[in-house]
């Protein structure tokens, strides 16, 4: 079962980081796309901000870290 | 901080709350470990806790059991957060916003119907009722389906006479199984009222009472 951990505080500069070995990239507030488009999140379809970003597994699916968005990955994924 | 070299090492129960030691090692252990698929990264690991819990709770599965509706079942569980987050104003209205924006105003109210823990006592009343399984999953689905004609929430503004006639009006042309007039602790005495005064002018339905410290529920069940 896939651990779970919080980035709530990891510096902004190094989340920025993880999306872009995600192969994501940022402006400094959103998540970007390989088009420099705002990642939307695929539940509610709201721009997934750096600052209130998941990252789970599913092919690696970046969420807004809000609990619809989470309660809808569940549903579709389980909780492995 | 004292951290050991493993960022990871002291996941507890596979939750790790703990502020972290952000070092280059650290940050290739967890780069490595999404690649796996090994680990999920959010910012609220509570809540993620709170809504995986929740996936093993009773009340749901019961749910599951009779109803098959995808969206509906969503909606139930958007009901038992609405819930467990009652305490957290600001996440719980981000949630009902939220779920007004993706399920229309009808889901937020079916998944506020959960949230006040209406539903064991509906199930109460029907299974009490019902013959075969087929017959309480039909029930269900008619309620869920009509819910906005067979639930009623009465607010401490409104005239009791002109809630009393639309409510009656209501189950006198659909004859619902159930019809639900409920209010929260404001507005108790009025509630009573008009549910007395539904009851003087319908007839072959009995009224079972539900009370918490917050709500008041009538449900107005058909006789058998």
């Amino acid at each position: 079962m896939a651990k779970v951990i919080s980035i709530k505080d990891m510096p902004t500069e190094l989340k920025i980081r993880l999306v872009k070995e995600l192969g994501y990239g940022s402006d400094g507030k959103f998540v970007l796309d390989k088009q420099g488009k705002e990642v939307l999140d695929r539940y509610t379809s709201e721009p997934v901000e750096i600052e209130n970003m998941a990252i789970l597994p599913g092919s690696t699916i970046i969420l807004d870290d809000n609990p619809l968005s989470i309660l809808l990955y569940l549903d579709e994924y389980g909780d492995e | 901080m004292g951290m050991s070299n493993d960022p990871l090492a002291s996941v507890s129960k596979g939750f790790f709350s703990a502020a972290i030691e952000w070092t280059e090692e650290k940050f290739r252990s967890v780069v490595a470990e999404i690649f796996d698929g090994d680990l999920k990264v959010v910012h609220d690991v509570e809540t993620y806790r709170i809504l995986k819990e929740q996936r093993k709770s009773p009340e749901l599965n019961l749910f599951s059991y009779y109803v098959y509706d995808v969206t509906l079942c969503q909606l139930f569980r958007i009901g038992l957060a609405l819930r467990q987050l009652e305490c957290n104003v600001r996440k719980r209205d981000a949630l009902r916003t939220r779920t007004v924006k993706l399920y229309g105003n009808i889901g937020l109210h079916i998944a506020e119907f959960i949230q006040n823990g209406f539903f064991p006592k509906y199930l109460d009343i029907i299974m009490a009722k019902a013959k075969t399984e087929t017959e309480i999953k039909r029930e269900f689905l008619e309620f869920f389906e009509n819910f906005e004609k067979v639930v009623t929430f009465i607010k401490e503004t409104d005239n009791v006479e002109k809630k009393a006639n639309e409510i009656s009006t209501r189950i006198l042309s659909n004859l619902p199984n159930t019809y639900i007039i409920f209010s929260s602790v404001v507005a108790m005495s009025k509630c009573g009222k008009v549910k007395h005064l539904v009851m003087s002018k319908i007839s072959g339905y009995n009224v079972d009472l539900y009370k918490t410290p917050a709500k008041e529920v009538y449900f107005l069940h058909k006789a058998e």
